[in-house]
């Protein structure tokens, strides 16, 4: 038995693509002869993730995030390395494997918009054979965990987008799979759903030993569920550590957006690590270790025509470029 | 064996909830199939216009013609009851990109296809087609032999043997070429060759109709054991008809792979 | 005049992308041609024949061949995505471009039949006249088709855009749009030629507009019967303005009936 639920080694991924090129002539080209390039979509993986792990997969858009999730769900051959999942396989052994697995993609839904959520768990249950008293059980204990009692016997097309999302989980989760890919599980949605997502996701780790693997682009779910992070770029890891470790990169440093009544000279700002400015706006960076935000935010009502004001985490790929620079 | 329980099982549930989502829509349901059986109605009118104005085709009178127009609405109807409009399905799968959950699930993509065509509407076509069938079949004072509901039975399940080795071949197209708006088209219209008595064509196109393109277990061979003058190719149709599933099968294998490894 | 230019390059540069499409066209088209071939011949054998209703049988074949250039010359999307503007109530948005809604969606259908003339057209022409040469043709009956076929186009796309807006009342789009279109090919003689017809429906055909559209200029390409002459041409012409002119009165009021309404409803 391998220590590890998730073994990924040396993985690559290479494919074809064609060039387009702008123009009108060269579209009428196009037409008869094209030109293709090679593109590394992922370059020399390793990936290892324990049973009960609740890791981050993070990376920048076209990082190579989909392509991994797609070869470790088995939809996708790789090029080269060895993938071991629970002793599978996935893309040789895709229909057993698939068995142990949940997915979500929080932009896609299968849920039918017609009708009520839980025909379509039903259907779930067909396919993956649950036992009649299983379902019954998983199902309330879902309704439960992410308050959907009602919910679930509505058309999905008066859902609301936290609604909806709670229902796909449900969809991904009912034939009680150890190994969980969410792919956005909260993008788009509003802050209380966000909260019971989480909170279900922490739940289920802790009741069933689930592992999850969870791409996204907010560092809120980071902090809030992860024990560990890697992050990809460019078809590499470029780090693969724990959850604080990676926290000291932003934990202790805040950005905070000013709208201005009326214009301001930016040098009248200097004291401030300015990241961008326009007249009316700005977005300054405060490094906690040096300075109370508390101060800082009463400062700037003090001296500036403050139309809003609003403190924020610094962006994901913010983050990326600060471990790139150390 | 499991394996195709369990995809009739789940064609079942398909089933299910296609039923009630006609119920939900109960107005546009209804309407829908008012209007199907009307425009079903413009075939038979048709070929009553050629054999009324002219003297028809080679071997076939007024009636006969309309009895041939009645299962070929029937079968029509059989097809979009059963698979509906997968071919479009699978298009708008591959096409938005959604065709990798199909992988995700514990059974073969296509068999998942196949199990979620079920359309209710294809009623329409259904209930137009069994009223010219009766009604031509009356005036033709046909009888009914021992083998006769037996024969129409095996034609049937050929003929959707057949169906699916179509979809299922249109399928593989698909997935390999992404972009494809018109290959459905093509496909419709090579099978229009079905909708007419083969004997109207030479030779060449008839022994494709009952080799490769084992068209002729559709409408023709079924009409031809109501008129009780079955011929020996018959059974040739019927095997080639099995022969294209397998061979449809193993071409979806093969472009699945290529597709898996190619990456969408 | 450029958001006309604009639409026929874009949509030029689509077709360009759909290269496969473009080769599978030039494939399709000419299964039905073969199909029609034998089913006349058949036909026109057992008939023992030269002519069945005064058509020779290459004018029958090709009969069927031109409806399909019909198609490609003046088929649209104007009903139905009018009726999805009405229905989903997009409509509101779509006026505060700076162009007529009418304009936008006539310049879209020209483009769309630009390129369609260029890569199905002109090959599909090339294909089947090798294949079944049209020994009837001569230039002037084939310049008469392409006379005819412009307001043809105009037609089709004014009675397309009022089927689209008759959604504000049916409030249903797609069974509908199924029916008129089915009947407005059978009428028109785009499913078999209107001389089939008994002589009270072809009675009925000759006073409505959709003739105009399919049959009559099929006429004039298979150069038979009184689309020899000129003074059919001028009158079929008049006819088709006629019919242009007031469908295009009849856009007009029903459009203002809908302003009318969504000011009151407010979209």
């Amino acid at each position: 038995m391998n220590e590890y639920i998730i073994d990924v080694r040396g993985l690559e991924k290479t494919f074809t693509k064609v060039t387009k090129q702008e123009g009108f002539l060269s579209s009428l080209r196009m037409l008869f002869s094209r030109q293709y390039d090679l593109v590394h979509s992922v370059a020399g993986i390793d990936l290892q993730v324990r049973k009960g792990e609740i890791r981050g997969l993070i990376g920048p858009n076209g990082a190579g995030k989909s392509t991994i999730i797609k070869i470790m769900s088995g939809i996708l051959h790789p090029t080269g390395g060895t993938v071991d999942i629970m002793g599978y396989t996935p893309w040789l052994d895709r229909e057993r494997f698939v068995r142990h697995l949940g997915v979500l993609f929080g932009q896609k839904s299968q849920l039918w918009w017609d009708l009520p959520p839980i025909d379509t768990f039903s259907l779930n249950k067909e396919m993956y054979k649950i036992p009649h008293d299983e379902y019954t059980k998983r199902v309330e204990y879902f309704k439960e965990l992410l308050q959907i009692g009602d919910v679930v016997h509505q058309p999905v097309r008066t859902l609301s987008l936290g609604e909806r999302m709670k229902c796909e989980l449900v969809c991904a989760l009912l034939h009680d799979p150890p190994l969980i890919f969410l792919d956005e599980p909260t993008i788009g949605l509003d802050i209380v759903s966000k909260e019971t997502i989480r909170q279900f996701i922490k739940q289920m780790n802790r009741d069933k030993q689930t592992t999850f693997i969870i791409t996204t682009h907010d560092l809120t779910d980071l902090e809030n569920l992860c024990d560990q992070v890697t992050i990809i770029n460019k078809g590499s890891v470029v780090f693969d550590e724990s959850m604080s470790r990676l926290s000291t990169f932003f934990a202790n440093r805040k950005i905070i957006d000013v709208k201005f009544k009326h214009a301001v000279n930016e040098e009248h700002l200097a004291p401030y690590t300015i990241i961008s400015y326009t007249p009316l706006s700005v977005q300054i960076e405060i490094n906690l270790a040096e300075k109370d935000i508390k101060q800082v935010v009463y400062d700037i009502f003090d001296r500036f025509p403050v139309l809003d004001i609003n403190i924020e985490n610094i962006p994901i790929e913010d983050v990326i470029k600060h471990i790139y620079q150390s | 064996m499991a394996t195709f329980t369990g995809l009739l099982r789940l064609y079942a549930w398909h089933m299910k909830l296609n039923v009630s989502k006609s119920m939900i829509y109960r107005f546009d349901f209804i309407s829908g199939i008012f209007i199907s059986i009307l425009i079903s109605g413009i075939a038979p009118f048709m070929q009553y216009l050629y054999f009324t104005q002219t003297r028809g085709y080679p071997g076939w009178t007024l009636n006969q013609i309309l009895l041939f127009q009645g299962l070929l609405l029937l079968w029509f109807g059989i097809r979009d009851v059963l698979f509906g409009d997968i071919r479009g399905l699978i298009m708008n799968l591959v096409w938005k990109g959604d065709f990798d959950r199909l992988l995700l699930k514990p059974y073969s993509p296509i068999g998942v296809l196949l199990c979620s065509g079920f359309q209710l509407n294809g009623i329409g076509s259904c209930l137009a087609g069994l009223l010219v069938t009766i009604l031509a079949f009356l005036q033709l004072d046909g009888s009914i032999g021992l083998w006769t509901f037996p024969l129409l039975i095996l034609m049937t399940v050929c003929g959707l043997m057949l169906y699916m080795a179509v979809t299922i071949t249109f399928a593989a197209i698909v997935i390999m070429l992404i972009q494809m708006g018109r290959i459905g088209e093509m496909f419709e219209k090579i099978m229009e060759f079905g909708t007419y008595p083969m004997n109207i064509f030479p030779s060449g196109i008839r022994i494709l109709m009952v080799t490769i393109l084992p068209f002729a277990v559709w409408t023709y061979y079924p009409t031809q054991i109501l008129l009780q003058r079955v011929d020996h190719q018959m059974w040739v149709a019927c095997a080639f008809s099995l022969i294209m599933f397998w061979l449809s099968i193993k071409l979806w294998n093969r472009c699945l792979r290529k597709y898996t490894s190619a990456g969408g | 005049m450029h958001i006309f230019i604009k639409a026929i390059q874009l949509n030029l540069k689509v077709f360009l992308t759909y290269r496969k499409g473009f080769l599978i066209s030039i494939i399709i088209h000419p299964i039905v041609l073969v199909l029609n071939i034998y089913l006349f011949t058949s036909i026109f054998e057992y008939n023992g024949t030269s002519e069945i209703k005064d058509y020779s049988l290459e004018q029958m074949v090709w009969y069927f061949a031109v409806t399909i250039f019909v198609f490609i010359f003046t088929f649209n999307f104007a009903d139905r995505r009018m009726s999805n503007y009405i229905i989903s109530g997009d409509l509101g948005p779509l006026l505060l471009r700076p162009i007529s809604l009418y304009r936008y969606e006539l310049a879209n259908a020209i483009a769309l039949r630009t390129a369609g003339v260029l890569f199905e057209f002109i090959p599909d022409m090339i294909i089947y006249s090798i294949i079944y040469p049209p020994v009837f043709l001569t230039l002037l009956s084939f310049s008469k088709f392409l006379i005819v076929i412009i307001p043809a186009f105009l037609l089709n796309f004014l009675i397309r855009y009022l089927i689209g807006l008759s959604a504000i009342i049916t409030m249903n789009n797609s069974s509908m749009n199924r029916v008129t279109a089915v009947i407005i090919s059978l009428l028109g003689g785009a499913m078999i030629p209107l001389d089939f017809f008994p002589l009270w429906l072809q009675k009925v055909c000759d006073y409505l507009p959709f003739k105009y559209i399919f049959y009559e200029p099929v006429q004039f390409f298979l150069n038979r019967g009184h689309a020899t002459s000129t003074e059919a041409l001028l009158y079929v012409l008049m006819m088709q303005f006629l019919w242009i002119a007031g469908l295009y009165l009849l856009t007009r009021i029903v459009w203002s009936i809908l302003m009318k309404k969504i000011v009151l409803v407010g979209g």
